[in-house]
This record gives structure tokens, sequence and C-alpha cells, in this order.
């Protein structure tokens, strides 16, 4: 019989896990959640379990418990997490163990060292990754927190140690504004945390986001397969990427993807992995945490190195060796993911809800889409914005990028907002085409004007005549638009003799 | 009865469409050919209409454009996923919009002179007419020939000099013309 | 003088008149009393009289500069359907009304009224003609007693297009529709010198009275638009929608278009949480013919909303809750406004939609001391009074008075229909669980879950549209994609509709 893989997860993953998994020949079974009764996902699977959400805010691909019940009622063999939800929840993993479930993914203990932050920065250093320079734990006052930069090297960031959204950090540029950013800050976190412990770390001003890629087997062997550059961020959520990146040498890249190895081995890492790094200007990388899951972006290394990291996941999980060495790994041209988002770009990137009216994407032999969604589908405020992906390959990264241009320019949406006009901007953008832009790009050079094109508003002048012309000549035209029935005789009757 | 009266309601199929930044689109729509925009025809075919969206073609690209909202004579488009809005008007309701506007460009007096010494035919506006610029004013009759004198501009027939029969010389003030910038 | 000299040199003044006035009013924005009347009607079918009646004040008498006494008057075709018109030229003794202005509106309404065809007065006046002292005032008392007279016989409009105080906004007041537009029109029934020198209150027209005022707060503008010629305009739109008398049909359009594609969206647009709001207006424009419907009181009392629309190309009215405005409750004003609204419908043989989506009436002691109970009883007062064709559409809550009142079955609607997604109930489940469970209530150990359990239940078992069904208050659940077939359907079955009232004099409206 056919091993049965369960899918803990919608929309476009949940369609991608589908693809391989029939690939692999294991029949795929998905969660209906009643937020999204007709969602696409639902259509290419092989069964589908009827799931009650346990409320608004917890729909039912958060219910650990209930999943595996649900996984246990029906025979499933494995689960599949996909990205966000449980994919890397250690408890959830461990429940899927206990129960004979086989999880896709690395072990429980290993999604919860590499959960707490400290604990994957210990590790790390064990296995000789650098980090960003800082002090060892909290600074005790302003002297110690002036001797601390004084051995970073200015500029510095003064963090509360129990903080988290950006209160009580400051950006000290040199040695005399310390004492006030030191007492405004050890103030600010006392007051939000109730813990004024602040230390002290290295200011990257114009910072980039490396990933490197990894897959590793249950027998200890690691391989690494290239690396994404993910720096196009808003408040920490990636909007578009590409691979390779253009912003390191060969000579860095190759010793990023030996650590990225060296610290997976280190640890015993299986499955697919990324490990993220955070990289200055003058061209240092330092290790910022590891990733569990299969991300997001992963079809732009798909795309380059032609290896596909589902079904090595999956197999992987089903205690297959990987077969594939690092010698066979290879890389070919550059490839760029757009997300579409249903956001608002031209107003702070608010979500938008509500109806997908006629969806349109590119089609080409070097384009990749993943949506889940299609003409009609419905957006909930429930789940993520992120309705879909655009994956465009070229030989160079121009190549790519012009072509990604071209693609973008086939994809229309009805109904609401995308980021798709925002990817348009930023490909066309000198600091991106250059290869110039960093983590910050949104807040130092996007303003929404960019999005907007001389040709576009043109056009959008006439359309809107035309709509404003079709009503006001049919009021201003004499000739009758309509015509009177004669009353029927029982009503007129009636009418007269009240 | 039978008076007539000049003025009429203005279906004349030009429109002006102004954004929120003030960027100003002059639009005329003919019945049968490509649209003209502020003054040039535009290769800009119409190619489908379904209910939710207007595409069009231009320059070899296609544009996608929906309709976001409407608001008496606001209208938001999106085309390519961009919003727009504009706010709408006829030529005529434009002109009247600039002279409430105290501090509008309108007040450029526009005086038109006789470029040769005739007859005065015959006059086609009276006194606060609105008129488009190249719109003929009056009929002048010189050397056998009959010259229609027209609208430097779009605005509002003031003070009219003349009479129709009357001869005029050279360089004589004819019509005063208030212009209203379009 | 002979008789066609005569003949000439009034036709040469009334030219003079037009030409000056042109000037005058272009410069202010605005257009003249017979441009107005030109943008109104069909070209070339204004069929002016009484051009030549001269001011009752001696002193003015044989003064060509004032032929018509300050107003227009006639009748023309609108989209080939005969309406009569005045137009008050400001350029004219600043349009004040005189004796003779005012009997020559008095004259056309008359005509109107025995015509049976629609009246609209272009309004630009400063008053009543002090000059001529109560004989001013008499002329308006005629005006009024014909606006009332006519009122429900003829559509009445009056597009506002300059200033109308004191006496003067009443005729508006007593017709059916008031146009307005912004910066250049006003109403009020004291101007700011008076609120200066009574109330020592330093305010502008604008804010006193301008057409923003009007359209949001008092409800006295129906429609509100940026400039004279769309006003005019969409005053023609409205017309095409209306009988020109009570006795006639509603015009029917000949191009009928519909968003098709669009049906389906219906069965998902209510959201499944019941406290999320939608727009209702969205749910209207699927409905009806495509782009057909025209908002009445747009800015006022948005919790409801109110307006014409076409269905397969006749006429409709619509009254209904708008979710997105405070959650689509009713509250003195939207009470006032739909009630309104209703009796004009009924007034025109307008056949009524009713889309339901309210969960009761707004409580607090603002609206109890203001008169809800009196305001609120207008509502239903209007709709059990109603005898055209009446067709409610349950989508959401219809909740306890504020269900009997939204044209419930037993108050005589026609067809009641349900959505699936409808809950209709005595009250709210939150607040029911607390009554009727109150004992279990007092004594759970996790009160939270319990009520979580007992709404539920409430919900499935109480206020489902099924049981509704079973009791014969609602028609039938139907499917919301099928609801625009199914009010073709049912509009069509009513459309002779008649109903009989006891004889009397006129029902007493709690006012």
């Amino acid at each position: 019989m056919n091993k049965r893989l369960l899918i803990a997860n919608r929309s476009e993953i949940a369609i991608r896990i589908i693809r391989s998994a029939h690939k692999l020949g294991l029949t795929a079974v998905v969660l209906q959640s009643d937020k999204e009764p007709d969602a696409l996902y639902l259509q290419y699977a092989d069964e589908i379990i009827q799931a009650k959400d346990a409320t608004n805010d917890k729909p039912i691909f958060l219910d650990a418990e209930r999943i595996v019940q649900i996984a246990l009622d029906h025979q499933i063999d494995l689960i599949h997490p996909g990205y966000g939800f449980l994919s890397e929840n250690p408890d959830f993993a461990a429940l899927c163990e206990k129960s004979g479930i086989n999880f896709v993914g690395p072990s429980p203990d290993l999604i919860r060292n590499m959960g707490i932050k400290t604990i994957a920065k210990k590790m790390a250093i064990e296995a000789g990754l650098p980090l960003v320079p800082g002090s060892d734990g909290a600074v005790a006052d302003v002297q110690k927190a002036l001797d601390s930069a004084k051995k970073i090297g200015y500029p510095v960031l003064l963090k509360a140690s129990a903080g988290g959204g950006g209160r009580g950090m400051r950006i000290v540029e040199k040695p005399e504004t310390m004492e006030r950013n030191f007492k405004s800050a050890f103030d600010e976190a006392t007051a939000a945390f109730g813990n004024g412990d602040l230390f002290v770390e290295k200011y990257l001003e114009n910072p980039k986001h490396i990933e490197f890629q990894i897959l590793g087997d249950k027998f200890g062997n690691v391989i690494q397969l290239g690396e994404r550059e993910c720096s196009l961020q808003r408040k920490h959520q990636k909007l578009l990427e590409e691979a390779p990146s253009a912003s390191i040498s060969p000579k860095t890249r190759k010793k990023m993807g030996k650590m990225a190895v060296k610290f997976a081995k280190s640890i015993g890492y299986f499955s697919a992995g990324t490990i993220e790094y955070i990289l200055d200007e003058d061209g240092t990388f330092y290790f910022m945490e590891m990733n569990t899951r299969i991300q997001v972006e992963h079809p732009v290394t798909e795309m380059v190195t032609g290896v596909d990291l589902v079904d090595w996941q999956i197999k992987i999980a089903l205690g297959q060796k990987l077969t594939l060495t690092q010698a066979k790994v290879k890389t070919t041209g550059w490839a760029i993911e757009c997300r579409v988002n249903t956001e608002d770009p031209q107003n702070r990137f608010s979500p938008q809800t509500g109806f997908i009216e006629k969806i349109r994407f590119p089609q080409n032999t070097n384009i990749r889409i993943e949506t889940g969604v299609q003409n009609g589908s419905v957006v909930t405020p429930y789940f993520d914005s992120m309705i879909a992906k655009i994956i465009v390959q070229g030989s160079t990264r121009q190549e790519a990028i012009d072509n990604t241009l071209e693609a973008l320019e086939d994809f229309s949406l009805i109904g609401l907002k995308t980021t798709v006009p925002f990817c348009r901007t930023v490909l066309q953008d000198p600091e991106f085409v250059s290869a110039r832009y960093t983590t910050r790009w949104v807040t130092q050079f996007f303003n929404p004007n960019m999005l907007e094109n001389e040709d576009d508003e043109l056009i959008g002048a006439l359309a809107a005549t035309i709509i404003y012309a079709a009503e006001y000549l049919q009021i201003a035209s004499d000739a009758p638009a309509s015509r009177n029935e004669s009353l029927n005789v029982w009503v007129l009757n009636k009418r007269i003799n009240k | 009865m039978g008076t007539s009266y000049i003025y009429k309601r203005d279906a004349s199929r030009l429109f002006i469409a102004m954004r929120e930044n003030g960027k100003r689109f002059k639009i005329y729509l003919p019945k049968e050919s490509m649209p003209v925009i502020d003054n040039m025809e535009q290769d800009i075919n119409f190619i489908e209409q379904s209910d939710f969206q207007y595409l069009f073609e231009w320059k070899g690209k296609r544009y996608n454009c929906e309709l976001v909202s409407r608001d008496q004579n606001k209208t938001t488009v999106k085309v390519n996923g961009v919003e727009y809005k504009f706010s709408l008007e006829s030529l005529f309701s434009y002109v009247r919009h600039g002279m409430i506007d105290k501090d509008g460009k309108q007040t450029d007096e526009n005086n038109i002179k006789s470029p040769m010494p005739g007859k005065i035919v015959d006059i086609f506006l009276a006194e606060g007419d609105l008129v488009n610029v190249g719109e003929p004013i009056l009929s002048l009759e010189a050397m056998k020939m009959q010259n229609e004198i027209t609208a430097p501009c779009n605005g509002v027939i003031g003070k009219i000099h003349v009479s129709t029969g009357q001869s005029v010389m050279k360089d004589d003030l004819l019509v005063e013309v208030t212009s209203i910038d379009v | 003088m002979n008789k066609n000299e005569v003949f000439e040199q009034r036709k040469k003044a009334l030219q003079q008149m037009e030409a000056n006035a042109a000037v005058k009013q272009h410069l202010k924005g605005k257009l003249t009393a017979r441009e107005r009347i030109t943008v109104l009607f069909d070209e070339g079918t204004f069929f002016e009289f009484d051009a030549f009646n001269e001011p009752a004040q001696s002193s003015l008498s044989g003064k060509q500069s004032a032929f018509g006494d300050g107003v227009v008057v006639g009748r023309g075709l609108i989209q080939g359907r005969s309406v009569f018109a005045y137009a008050q030229d400001f350029t004219v003794l600043g349009g004040s009304l005189g004796f003779t202005h005012g009997s020559k509106i008095a004259k056309v309404q008359e005509m109107a009224l025995k015509l049976g065809a629609p009246i609209v007065g272009l309004i630009d006046s400063g008053g009543a003609r002090i000059q001529e002292g109560m004989k001013s005032l008499a002329a308006y008392a005629a005006i009024f007693r014909n606006n009332v007279r006519s009122s429900g016989i003829i559509p009445q409009i009056s597009i506002i297009l300059g200033p109308a105080a004191g006496g003067a906004v009443y005729s508006p007041a007593l017709t059916d529709f008031i146009f307005m537009t912004n910066q250049t029109s006003y109403m009020f029934v004291t101007g700011p010198d008076v609120v200066k020198e009574v109330l020592n209150q330093d305010i502008d027209m604008e804010s006193l009275g301008g057409a923003n005022v009007h359209a949001q707060k008092s409800g006295v503008a129906h429609f509100v638009y940026d400039d004279e010629e769309h006003a005019i305009m969409y005053a023609r739109k409205l017309l095409s929608y209306l009988p020109s008398n009570n006795f006639e049909p509603t015009p029917i359009a000949t191009n009928i278009q519909f968003y098709e594609s669009r049906q389906e969206f219906l069965n998902k647009i209510i959201p499944d949480d019941t406290n999320r709001p939608y727009d209702m207006k969205e749910i209207i424009n699927i409905l009806v013919d495509k782009d057909t419907f025209f908002e009445v009181h747009e800015k006022y009392a948005q919790n409801i909303l109110v307006g014409f629309a076409r269905l397969d190309g006749k006429t409709i009215g619509i009254v209904a809750n708008q979710p997105k405005v405070m959650a689509g409750t009713l509250d003195i004003n939207a009470s006032v406004k739909g009630a309104r609204f209703v009796r004009f419908c009924d007034a025109f043989n307008i056949p009524l939609l009713i889309l339901e989506d309210v969960p009761g009436f707004l409580p607090g002691t603002e609206q109890e001391h203001s008169g809800i109970i009196r305001n609120g009883a207008k509502l239903l007062y209007a709709f059990c009074e109603a005898t055209v064709p009446k067709i409610t559409v349950i989508l959401r809550k219809a909740y306890g008075g504020a269900y009997i009142v939204m044209s419930s079955k037993n108050t005589g609607g026609d067809f009641n229909f349900a959505w699936p997604t409808a809950e209709i109930a005595v009250m709210g489940p939150a607040g029911a669980i607390k009554i009727v469970n109150r004992a279990e209530l007092s004594k759970a150990e996790n009160k939270a879950l319990l009520e979580k359990t007992l709404i539920e239940k409430y919900k499935n078992d109480i206020a489902n549209p099924y049981k509704s069904e079973e009791l014969g208050l609602i028609d039938e659940v139907i499917n919301p994609s099928d609801t625009r077939k199914t009010l073709i359907t049912a509009f069509d079955i009513l459309s002779n509709k008649q109903y009989s009232k006891p004889e009397r004099k006129h029902g007493s409206i709690p006012m």
C-alpha cells in the first residue's frame, strides 16, 4: 500500500508538497479548514479531511494535538508541516514522533535548539562560525558599555536583553552619546519589559541577508546548495529573493558554504535547512540563525541547481540516503522570486481581503508559478497575505531581471491590490540592479510614488474618462433610454377608484 | 417664443481628467477614432471590456485597468496594479471651476484686435459665452475674403466692441476674452 | 411703435438681459437661469411662457431689465418626457421673490399638477422682495400650498444653485428631493448675520448651511454635486427612474445588463464571523442591473442605505441596512431617512426591496431621550402603510423589534426570503442566553465555555432561518447566488398588486 502523507498546511506550499508526494508515489492527504472550504489546494489532494478550526485565531493548522489525532485516525504515515504554522514547533514534532508518525523535518531536539537563539548561537560558536561582535551578556553600567563598545568599534547597538519590537534599542554613533542613550534605553526597557538589562552589539549600517540551503540525511551526509540573497525586506518580511547572490565573491561564497556544512554536521542536522548570515558592507559575514523548515523562497535554489528540495526532504524523512554529493551540485544561471502578497504598496502595505475576481499569471518556459488561488478565490483575514510566487530564470542576473520584468507585465489580478507593482519598481531600481541594495532599501529608498509610471497614468486617465463619459453622455443624451408600459386595467381601475 | 440660446448642454465628448497632485489630461473621445489626449491622437486600442476590467493596447504593450471606485465625478482606476485617482469634468464645468477658484490662473485678458481693415460680416457668439480655443467668434470681410476670427484661448467672451455691418481698421479692438487655462 | 417693432424690441431686450446675466454669472462660476434650463432639457425643447411679465412694484414696471420678474418658467422634455421647470434669475433683482415672480412659479406648479408632469425648481434667490411687502409673502404661501397639493401626485425636485434663505427654504423642503452644489449653494432659515446678533456666534455661510452640512448633518439635501452642471444632469438621471405622476407606471430601461459572473460571489460574501462588517453596497451592485443603483442621501445616516435601482429594467426602491456603518443598527436618523424614502416609493408605486442585516436599535440615553421610540415608529408606520410590492431578503441578522420594523412578513411583506446565513430571533444570541440560561450560567464553573456552547446551540436551534421558514415567517430560504433570479420572478408575480386601504382622509403618522 502507498504510504500516506498528511500535509499540515495550506495554499501554494500544500500544492507544492502534493506535487512531490505524487512524484514519490505517496497518497497526499490535506486538511480542510472551515475558514476556506473552497481553497485551491483541496483540488489537488487525493484525500480531504474536514477539520473544524478551534477558534478564529487558531485554525486547524496550528492545532498540534488535533492534527496528530486526525493523523492517527486516518492511518497517516508521514506529516509534512510546510512552512509557518507548526513547521518549527518542537512539541509538534515530538508529538508526531511519540505517536509513531514520521515528521518531515529534523528531530524535535534540533528544532528546539535552533529555535532558542542563545543556544543556536552557542552551538555556532562551537562550530567556529563568526557572530556579530558584542558584549558577553548584559553590561552593568555606562562604563562597561563604553568599554565594550570600544572593543567592538562604533557605531554600536544597545539592545534590551528582554527586548523585541525595537523597544529599548538605541544606535550609538560615538562615545559621547553613550550615556544619554544608555539611560533612555535602560528606562524604556525597564518600562516595557520590567528588566533594564542591556547588551552591546556591533551595528551594521548596510547589512545584507544571505542564506545557504543545506540538505542532510540521517546518516551524517550534509551538502549545501548555494546561497540566496533575501535582503529585500520590509519589517523582516521578505518580498523578493534571488539566487545566487551578486554581493559575495566566489571566495566568500566558498567560505560561507563550507561553514554552513560544518555547522550542520556539527549538530547532526538532517532534512532541509537554511543557515542565515548577515553580510556587512566590507564583506565580513556573521551567523544569524538556522531555519529548520523548507523556506518560502526554496524555488530559486531549485531553479538554479535543478534539485528538488521537497522530494529530498520527504525521501530523507523516509530514511533514504542522500545520494546527491556536493560535487554533483552545480548552479547555473540566475533566478528571482517575486512574492505576490495581497498588500497595498501604495498604502503602507496594508493587507487586502476580498475576492480575486480574475487572476492571470505569465507563462513561459523560464517561469515557475506557485499559487494557492484561482479566479473567484477569497482572501480572508485569517491567513497569511501571500497568495502566490512568481519565479523567473535567466542565464545572467541582468537577463533574469529583464525576464522577470517581462513576466510581471503579463501578471494581472482584478479585485485586490498586490505587491507585484512593488517588485516591478524594485527590479528597475539602480540600487537593486547594481546589487547594492540592503535590508534597509524599503525604509531608505522606497516611496509609493515610485510605483507610478507615466504611461500607466495616461492609460488610467483615459480609462477613468471612458468610464465617466459612458454615464455622462448617456444622461446628456436626449434619446429616451426607457419606455413606459401601459397599465394593466386591473391596476388602473383600482387606482382610479380608490 | 422661439428665442434660442447659444449655450448648449455639453455633450462634446471633451473631458478633463485631473489627478490629486494637479496633473491634468485633456481627453477627447471621438465616436469612431483614436482618443486625443492633450491634443495628440494616441494609438490606443481598446481590446476588451469585461465586468471588471478594461484592457488596452498601446505601443505594443497591454494595459490592464480596473475600476476601483466611483464617487460622483471622482474615479479611481487601477492600472497594472497601481491606483490612480482622477476627478473628471466636462470642459465647460472645468472652465467654470476655474472661475470659482479665486486664485486661478484665469485672469489673463486676451483682447482680439482686427488683423486688417475690413467689415464685420457676422458675430457668432454673445457676451458671456464660453469658447474653446480655435472656435470662430466673428467673421471679418477683407479684400473680398471672409476671414474667421477665432478664440486665442479657452475662456469667456467679455465685451464685444463691434456689431454686424461695422467697418473696422487694423488693430481696432474687436472682442475681449477672459482666458481660462485648461 | 407698431406691433412688429415691439416684438423685435422685446426680443432684443431679452437677449441683452441674457448677455448681461452671462457675464455676471459666469465669472462667479455659475450659469444663468436660461443656461440652466438648457442643461436640464433636451435640446431645443424648452417652451417658455410669461417671459415679459412685469414686476408688480410700480417703480420697476416698464423697465426692460426686469422682464419676467427674475424667474424663467416653462416646459421642456427630458429624454422625451414632459417636465415643467422654473429657474430663478439672480441677475434680475437678486432673484428676489416678488408677487409676479411668485405667481409665475405658482402657475407653472398648477400646470404641472394639472398635466401630471414632474416639476423641477432651479433655485437661486435672495429671498422675499422686501419692497413688495406682504404681497411677496402671499406669493410664497401660494407656492408652499401648491407644493403640498402636488406632493405624492407628481415628483417635485429642487435644485439649489445659490442662496435660499428664510421662508424660501420651505418650498424646497416640501419637495421630494433637494440637490445642492458645493460652495455655491446655501440653505438656512436665519443667516449668519442673525446668528451673530442673537447668539453672538461667528459662523460663515458654508458651515451654517452649505451643501456638506445639509448632506451629512441635517439630511436636508439628498444629493450634493461639485458643480451646477452635474447637479442638473443628475436630476435628469433621477427623473429617468421615476414615473411622471402617481398613475403612470415606472419607466422600463431598454438596455439590461448585469454582473453575471459576480452572482457566485454572493455565496461567500457574508463573513463567517457574524460580527465582521461587509459592504452592503457591493451586494446591491451585484443584485441589480449593472451600474443602476442611484443612492439617495448618500452621506446622511449611512447605517441605512436607500436609493433607486433597476431590476430587469424596472425601477425599484431599495432600503438596506449597512453593516459597515454602526453595524447597521437603526437610530433616529436612519429611521427617518428610511421612512421618508419608503413613503415616496409608495406614493409613486415604486416596488420596494428590503435587504436586511440589522442587529437592533441603537441603545443609549442620547437616542432614547431624543425620541427613538417616536422616530423608529415612523419607519414602522411607513412600511406597514406601504401598499406597493414589498420583498425582504434577510442576509444575516434580524433581531427583535428591528426585525419587525424592516418589513417583516406580518407587517405586510409580500415575499420574505432569507439566505442560509440568516439569524432570525427575538434577540441576539449573547443577550438571549443570559436570560434563558441564567440559572445554568450562574452555577457554571467555566462560564465562558458554557456561554460559547450555549451561543452555538442558540444559533443552530433557534436563530436559524429554517425555523422561521417552518413557521411561515420566511417564504423561502434561498441560495444567495439565485437571489437576483428569485427577485425578478417575485417582483413579476407582484406586478399587478393592488391593495385596498380603509377609507380615511389620511393616517396620523407619528411626526
